[in-house]
């Protein structure tokens, strides 16, 4: 909203004023120098009347004149030459500025608010005054109007002068031929008979007081009184002055007035032609605004177009540009002195017969200006009047008024009457004849005004009746007439435009709505803008007047500014744009009258913020080209306000660019930075050329910027922050320890250290931290109060306590680098940013470290404590994320944080066009850790590049708990970034030797595993955890024969087996031929026994120390007192077992292990590995125990305690060609483990082992015994060899394995019980010992390999079976449960069903067994009747409570085909066969009479069998017919409890057959 | 037909939402092209000081030519939701562009419609753009 300092009026007032030329005897103007002024400045400040004055019009109307000004203006100044006006108007646009700067800085104080928009504008736009009143002062004058004509002439003469009034005469004949002779010469002369005033000035000090009033007194009667003035000047010395200087210095009425002395304008460096080149595209010339097409417009799309030419050059191209390169400007002294010398040679040449005292005048005004010029340097240390006392001042003030009232407004009033008579006598004739000639030879021609191109050709003499007209507007004008100024104007218009006099015609129009502009409110009339319109158009087009036009517009834009027509005021600023474009200077004026277009839309109502914009973004791009630098800076940053952060990317790059460009011009490198800063963001759309160029630019006025600050203040030691890469921050991942070195390949061995963590490892932070729980809490079921160790930190861990890491350990910061440009960028020296607080015990305060410092010497100490490591180079290629990975090694316990990144950032001159592989981007990363290969590539470094960097700051996750935290956004801390650096730890490492990469399922394989500690403190208590216990085991119990430390356990070993390979070729026929001519070595994996081999061999071991609570965690046995010392370690055997499942399986283990003596918190480290075995399936061993039942033969004691287990085993192999396979298994072995059973063979006894094939099936049958006796916490293992040498299963690592795998099972069996049925279980658990056989079956086989060479090996391995109850199949493998389908989801609550409280029917229907003995067959006479046979029916209780037992043969029926489907599926016996005495009646009802068994006797039977307790009947069995017969029809009813009424029909499946043959006889 | 268009739809933070050019086949490949994308941008931004102020005057969603600097000519268009389209042309084609902004205001309600589309963001989707394409073909440079 900038604001003029002067009103529309006053700036009328101001810019048409009268004028008076002071011309000056070289005496007098050395009285005046005194002052250090010149006459004309001497008055200068007084030029203004305060009071108010009257005038008198032609018709002796009183006129009332306000504040009247006065110009004076000295003879002896020459016109400028065009080079020097445009030097004046722009070093009055530059100094305003600065001005202006210095007082308000950049005038931005206050803020205004359109819409959405709050702008900070410039209140005011005093270089656009300055400019416009250069403008006007230096315009060249024309002879069309008479308005800065001069209308009077002082003569000035010092009262010194000898003889004053001749030097008057001499005077009055100087201005006298100036203006007869030289016409054209300035000033010029209103009309002939001027107005003359003599002034007689007197030095008070110097001269003689009566003399001037002698002087004053002839003056007076030679001139007139009216016109003649004796001024008194210098009433005190320069010298007083001084000692007056103490007290505060009097407001110096003279310094507005006066130029800046030139000293000030050291912008001239802004003159360099850099500015003019145009390097950015925007049009020379605009036109805009109405709706209206122009049709030009539509054709000549190719020609205007070019007006886009050329923008943003190569940003490279101003490096250069900071050296002014100008031959316009050279020094902002040079023009003024060219034209003085100038004048020097010429004048006399000129003026060689003027009078002798003019002449000599001449020569010693130039000399005396030549002084001037070289006082105005001591300007400064004298300041202006300082002869001149407050009594000065007020002479001064009467002298001017004296002069206006007593001769000039006479003067004018004279003058005005004498033209009015002379119109009014010349105007009737002139009229007519004139009028006369037009009709007669004019036509018709439409009397407005003609738009004709061609100029015109009317010349007025001198005293045309038409300028007549036009000076008496002008006089009455000039003395503020505007009523009949504006009368006269009208009328001259109308002849002018008769005349076609287009000039003349303009200036009438032009003048005409001024003058109604300055009625003001009295006016009747209208402002008529259209004549206003008319005359700048006129000026433009038919006159090709520009400054004209161009003051027309000026004046007018102003008063329709004053009448709130800012649209109207803009249009016209713009108009003007476009027509004076072509002009040679018209840069300058065209980017201020843009810039007051804009000021005008943002002034109207509603306020165009976006014009005003775009306009100051126009003005700044036309001030760039004038070299008005700061103007350009200004209007760019004034039109960012609006676009900022708007989204319009291109053109908000536009602007920070040119900001960027001018600012690093002016030299202010900061701004230029942060704005180049903006143009780096991802969501530029800018080509990547373009971008690259950005970046280019950045770097070079960064650089710069840098190496001035760094010159300027040597403390410097903080790093700038730098834009790019973006770093994501938050994807930061800290890992604490030594990054795992990959597996070592020495001496033949492959050797595989432990995985440890690595930045990968995600999201499987739970599993861990469940089995470092077990490991150190060694329970199932770890507190929740356990915190886990942490090893990686990133945005998915709870990062709320700080990381705790220790004194030697690396620390390895993963930071994720995005480029969001498509141009490469060049990252090297990469360091992590810390600040260190070392923990002192002492009381000194610790000092906080940091190794931001650039001094040697610090960085130096820093590095001793934090040991930083320094990636070389990493590139970055278009819009490419890619993280690296620092490390940190800290040497001192303290509070370390890792606060930023540091790099030098860079771009290569390579280009993103080349193309660059992933490849060789990765190999670059790779190369910076070793930095070897880096000699063979290219290397980036070398271009530009600048240091800086930039913060970490991690966020933590957002909080949701509370509503504060639900409604607002509050995040938690996360402190992964501020580690705890604690005293030393040991460090354990693991490294495992040939660890397989793949196992047979249940194979056995040994390796070697070394444990190493490599910290500096001894270490204790090593635990392993795994998430598969039955992987591996490190072996237990007394095994002292095993070789066990540090021994390798390999040993070439002749298979037994293979001796007598001919019963393998017996059995199988075809062996493979390579069979024989290999020699096969297999591990020595377990212990064979010594000595003969016994088929039923039974041992018994103690059972409880092996079978801890958690097997998860098994303890590692170190030989000695378990430390490992620094620097030592011991190596172990360990045996891994494959999985029974075929596939792939990883198995985590975690090593737990203790400081010996801690001194930190931390009272335990771990150590991770995560193995990856792949399993084939080898063997699968199906098993199924049943009871015997229905034999005869045996005794009822030995009934209860056998079983008949009978196995399948499948070879689930398959032979492959060209492929490792298995070609056979051999089965060596079957063990039993168990607490009261043993088994022994029942199908082979064969040592020569018993081999499966490819894809076939053994079965293999076995009896099991169970040793009453044999209870507690033993164990009884029993063998059944079926090799040459018996394998102790009792010992490691065969029975570890059993244990495992016991384990899982019970593990397995828990978790798929419900809690809920433990309670009910535990009642009835006595009556659940009647289906129990509790035992393991072991196998232990061999397997023969293919290998991929040919080669056979030989493996071993083992099975396990877990019998638990009878008549139930086992597999050797885990059954995988299929998910059970889910019952459909429902909204209501379901009734709780009632609990069954009874056992199941499975178990209630087998408490007792019972068989029948009798004899097989018999023969009979049936002729006899029927025949009788005696059955005796043997009851035993399997259950360990008692029971009664109610036999009813009367309720029999036939349950053989019933119950026949019951024993092949158990799980079908669901429906339940609990059947109370009274229903069986109805059901068995239809007899088949075939298998009509009659019992005799009596049918019901009670009898009460107590735990264990067998019980005999005797029952006689009826037959009627011959035939065979199935004695099973009794129905054995069993209560287990008091209540009779529950009474469980038994189930007894196996028929008894009796054959009885007729007896023929 | 050739001529050179610039499209934009500007949001109610006289944010662009969506822009696109489009030129005529024969001059897709004019390497002057990027130097005053630019002054696309600031025209277009300047012409909506216009197009508030001329949409209070017509009952008419299409607003005919608003503004025009040098050989540009500025259509506007502003939907019932107050977001402008603005159109950038060297020809007149009043017909066409009136068309265009038809079918992309369509399009637009459509897409704006999209329930993760946050009102006054930048548009990326590859769908709208390739429709927008395609209007830009039928009715201006096609």
């Amino acid at each position: 909203m900038a604001q003029c300092k002067q009103t529309a009026e006053e700036f009328v007032q101001s810019t048409f004023s009268p004028h008076v030329a002071v011309l000056c005897s070289p005496d007098a103007e050395l009285l005046c120098q005194k002052n250090n002024l010149s006459f004309q400045q001497l008055i200068q400040p007084f030029c203004r009347l305060s009071s108010e004055v009257h005038i008198r019009d032609a018709n002796n109307v009183s006129h009332s004149i306000h504040g009247l000004r006065i110009k004076a203006c000295d003879m002896s100044s020459q016109p400028l030459q065009q080079a020097a006006i445009r030097k004046i108007l722009s070093d009055a646009v530059v100094n305003a500025q600065q001005q202006q700067q210095q007082s308000l800085d950049g005038g931005r104080t206050n803020v205004h608010s359109f819409g959405n928009y709050d702008l900070h504008l410039n209140a005011s736009t005093p270089w656009f005054e300055a400019w416009r009143d250069n403008f006007l002062e230096t315009m060249p004058l024309s002879d069309h109007e008479y308005l800065n004509t001069c209308l009077a002439c002082l003569f000035v003469v010092s009262s010194g002068q000898s003889d004053p009034l001749s030097v008057f005469t001499a005077l009055g004949n100087q201005q006298l031929t100036q203006q007869q002779q030289f016409p054209n010469k300035t000033p010029r002369w209103f009309c002939q008979g001027i107005l003359h005033y003599y002034v007689l000035l007197h030095d008070v000090l110097d001269g003689e007081q009566a003399r001037a009033e002698a002087v004053y007194q002839s003056m007076k009667s030679t001139f007139g009184g009216q016109i003649c003035h004796l001024l008194q000047i210098n009433s005190r010395s320069p010298s007083t002055m001084e000692t007056l200087k103490t007290g505060p210095s009097p407001p110096d009425p003279w310094s507005q007035f006066l130029p800046k002395p030139s000293s000030d304008t050291q912008e001239g460096v802004d003159y360099d032609g850099v500015g003019a080149q145009d390097d950015v595209s925007f049009p020379g010339e605009l036109s805009e605004g109405t709706n209206e097409v122009n049709p030009a417009m539509l054709t000549s799309v190719d020609s205007s177009s070019e007006l886009f030419e050329e923008q943003m050059q190569s940003p490279s191209d101003s490096s250069d540009s900071g050296v002014p390169q100008d031959d316009l400007f050279d020094h902002p002294l040079m023009p003024s002195q060219t034209v003085k010398s100038t004048s020097v040679s010429e004048l006399p040449s000129l003026d060689n017969d003027l009078t002798a005292a003019a002449n000599g005048y001449t020569e010693t005004g130039g000399q005396s200006k030549q002084m001037q010029v070289s006082m105005t340097t001591d300007r400064k240390t004298y300041g202006h009047g300082c002869c001149l006392t407050a009594s000065d001042q007020d002479r001064l003030r009467i002298f001017m008024h004296e002069f206006v009232v007593r001769a000039m407004i006479p003067w004018a009033e004279r003058q005005m009457k004498l033209l009015s008579d002379q119109l009014t006598s010349r105007k009737g004739i002139h009229r007519s004849i004139f009028s006369a000639t037009r009709k007669w030879f004019g036509g018709n021609k439409p009397t407005g005004p003609i738009p004709a191109s061609q100029n015109t050709t009317v010349v007025y003499t001198k005293d045309a009746p038409e300028l007549q007209l036009r000076r008496l507007g002008d006089l009455a004008f000039l003395f503020q007439m505007y009523e009949f100024s504006y009368n006269t104007y009208h009328a001259a218009k109308k002849d002018f435009n008769n005349d076609h006099a287009w000039l003349h015609f303009a200036g009438a129009l032009e003048m005409a709505s001024i003058a109604v502009f300055m009625q003001g409110g009295s006016s009747q009339r209208a402002y008529p803008h259209h004549y206003m319109e008319t005359a700048i158009s006129t000026y433009l087009t038919s006159c090709r007047n520009p400054p004209y036009a161009m003051r027309a517009t000026l004046i007018s834009s102003e008063i329709l500014k004053r009448r709130n027509q800012y649209s109207d005021a803009a249009m016209q600023f713009l108009k003007m744009i476009t027509e004076v474009s072509q002009s040679q200077d018209a840069d300058l004026s065209s980017a201020l009258f843009l810039e007051q277009a804009a000021h005008c839309f943002i002034c109207m109502a509603p306020p165009m913020v976006r014009k005003y914009s775009f306009h100051m973004i126009l003005a700044g791009h036309r001030f760039n080209k004038a070299g008005q630098r700061k103007h350009a800076l200004r209007s760019y940053s004034q039109a960012l306000q609006v676009y900022k952060s708007k989204h319009w990317s291109i053109a908000e790059d536009h602007i920070h660019f040119t900001i960027g460009r001018q600012s690093f011009n002016l030299k202010q490198l900061e701004n230029a930075t942060s704005a180049f800063k903006h143009l780096l963001t991802g969501e530029s759309k800018q080509p990547t050329a373009q971008q690259g160029a950005f970046l280019r630019e950045y770097l070079f006025v960064y650089k710069q910027l840098l190496s001035q600050e760094a010159g300027e203040s040597s403390s410097y030691g903080r790093l700038p922050e730098l834009p790019l890469p973006n770093i994501k921050t938050n994807e930061t991942k800290v890992l604490l320890g030594q990054p795992t070195k990959l597996p070592e390949s020495s001496g033949g061995s492959k050797r595989t250290p432990a995985t440890g963590v690595t930045l990968d490892d995600q999201g499987q932070e739970a599993r861990w931290a469940k089995l470092e729980a077990t490991a150190v809490t060694r329970k199932s079921n770890p507190p929740s109060s356990f915190r886990p160790t942490l090893q990686c930190f990133s945005n998915k861990t709870d990062n709320k306590y700080n990381p705790l890491t220790f004194v030697g350990e690396m620390v390895s910061v993963q930071v994720v680098l995005e480029n969001p440009l498509q141009v490469m960028l060049v990252l090297s020296d990469i360091t992590l940013l810390w600040t260190f607080l070392p923990s002192i015990t002492g009381g000194d305060q610790a000092q906080l470290i940091s190794n931001e410092v650039t001094s040697s010497v610090k960085n130096h100490l820093a590095d001793e404590i934090i040991q930083t490591a320094v990636i070389k180079e990493v590139v970055l290629t278009g819009n490419q994320i890619q993280p690296i990975v620092l490390s940190l090694v800290p040497r001192q316990a303290g509070e370390l944080r890792v606060v930023g990144l540091a790099y030098n950032l860079g771009t290569s001159s390579l280009a993103q066009n080349a193309p660059l592989t992933s490849a060789a981007v990765a190999a670059d990363s790779a190369s910076t850790s070793k930095g070897s290969a880096a000699s063979s590539k290219p290397s980036y470094i070398s271009t530009v590049c600048v240091r800086g960097k930039q913060r970490l700051e991690v966020q933590g996750p957002r909080l949701n708990v509370s509503k504060e935290e639900k409604t607002g956004k509050v995040y938690g801390p996360d402190r992964r970034l501020d580690l705890a650096v604690q005293e030393e730890m040991p460090i354990l490492n693991v490294t495992f030797c040939e660890f397989p990469e793949a196992l047979l399922c249940g194979e056995v394989h040994c390796i070697e595993v070394e444990f190493s500690n490599a910290g500096t403190v001894p270490l204790r208590n090593v635990r392993v955890a795994a998430s598969n216990p039955n992987f591996f085991t490190f072996g237990s119990g007394p095994d002292a024969e095993l070789p066990k430390s540090g021994r390798l356990l390999y040993r070439p070993h002749r298979d037994p087996s293979e001796p007598n390979p001919e019963s393998a070729v017996t059995q199988k026929g075809d062996t493979d031929p390579a069979e024989q001519d290999i020699e096969l070595e297999y591990p020595y994996t377990y212990q064979v026994r010594p000595g003969e081999i016994k088929p039923n061999r039974v041992e018994c071991l103690d059972s409880g120390v092996s079978l801890n609570k958690t097997p998860e965690v098994t303890s590692v046995p170190f030989p000695g007192d378990g430390v490992l010392h620094p620097g030592q370690s011991v190596s172990l055997p360990v045996w891994l077992r494959g999985n029974d499942i075929g596939g792939v399986h990883e198995v985590d283990v975690l090593f737990y292990y203790e400081p010996v003596a801690p001194r930190t918190p931390v009272k335990h480290r771990v150590l991770r590995h995560r193995a990856v075995v792949n399993t084939v399936e080898s063997l699968s061993v199906r098993a199924l125990a049943t009871r015997q039942t229905g034999s005869v033969l045996r005794s009822a004691g030995q009934e209860l305690n056998t079983c008949y287990i009978f196995c399948e085993l499948e070879n689930l192999s398959q032979v492959q060609v060209q492929r490792p396979h298995i070609q056979e298994l051999q089965i060596s072995q079957v063990s039993c483990a168990s607490d009261s059973w043993t088994v022994a063979s029942l199908s082979t006894n064969t040592l020569k082992g018993i081999r499966i094939g490819s894809r076939e099936t053994l079965q293999l049958m076995l009896k099991g015994t169970q040793k009453p006796n044999a209870k507690g916490d033993k164990l009884l293992y029993s063998e059944v060899p079926f090799d040459m040498e018996q394998i102790d299963s009792t010992r490691t690592p065969c029975r570890d394995f059993y244990q495992c795998s016991v384990a899982a099972d019970r593990s397995r069996e828990t978790s798929s019980q419900g809690l809920s049925d433990v309670s009910n279980k535990a009642e009835y658990r006595d009556l659940e010992a009647a289906l129990d056989v509790d035992l393991t079956l072991i196998f232990l086989w061999k397997a023969f390999v293919v290998q991929e060479n040919g080669q056979m090996k030989i493996l071993v391995g083992q099975h396990h079976v877990h019998l638990h109850t009878v008549n139930t199949y086992v597999t050797s493998y885990p059954l995988v449960m299929a998910p059970s389908h889910h019952p459909p989801l429902k909204f209501y609550k379901d009734t709780e069903a009632e609990m069954d409280e009874s056992p199941s029917a499975d178990v209630t229907t087998r408490l007792v067994s019972y068989s029948y003995q009798h004899k097989a067959s018999a023969l009979h006479s049936f002729d006899n009747g029927m025949c009788v046979v005696e059955v005796s029916l043997s009851l035993q209780n399997h259950a360990k409570r008692p029971v009664q037992v109610l036999v009813d043969s009367s309720k029999s029926s036939d349950r053989l085909n019933s119950t026949s489907s019951q024993d092949s599926n158990p799980a079908s016996s669901a429906s339940t066969t609990v059947i109370t005495p009274s229903p069986p009646s109805a059901l068995n009802s239809p007899f088949p009479l075939s298998s009509c068994v009659r019992w005799v006797g009596h049918t019901h039977a009670k009898v009460t069998l107590n735990e264990g307790e067998s019980a005999k009947l005797n029952l006689r069995a009826g037959f009627l017919r011959p035939g065979t017969y199935n004695v099973n029809t009794l129905a054995v009813f069993v209560t287990f409890t008091d209540d009779q009424s529950q009474m469980i029909l038994q189930r007894q499946p196996t028929p008894s057959i009796i054959t009885l043959l007729p007896q023929v006889s | 037909m050739s001529g050179n268009f610039y499209f934009v739809m500007v949001g109610h933070h006289d944010n662009p939402v969506f822009e696109m050019e489009f030129y005529p086949p024969n001059k897709a490949a004019d390497p002057k092209r990027d130097d005053h994308r630019h002054l696309n941008q600031f025209i277009a931004h300047a012409a909506l000081d216009l197009v508030d102020e001329q949409m209070w005057s017509t009952s008419n969603m299409f607003l005919k030519v608003v503004d025009k600097f040098n050989e540009w000519f500025v259509s506007a268009f502003v939907t019932a939701g107050r977001m402008r389209f603005l159109m950038l042309h060297d020809i007149k084609n009043e017909d066409g562009i009136k068309n265009f902004f038809t079918e992309v205001y369509e399009t637009y309600i459509k897409f704006a419609m999209n329930p993760f589309y946050e009102i006054n963001t930048q548009i990326k989707s590859a769908a709208f753009e390739k429709k927008v394409q395609f209007f830009g073909r039928k009715y201006l440079t096609g």
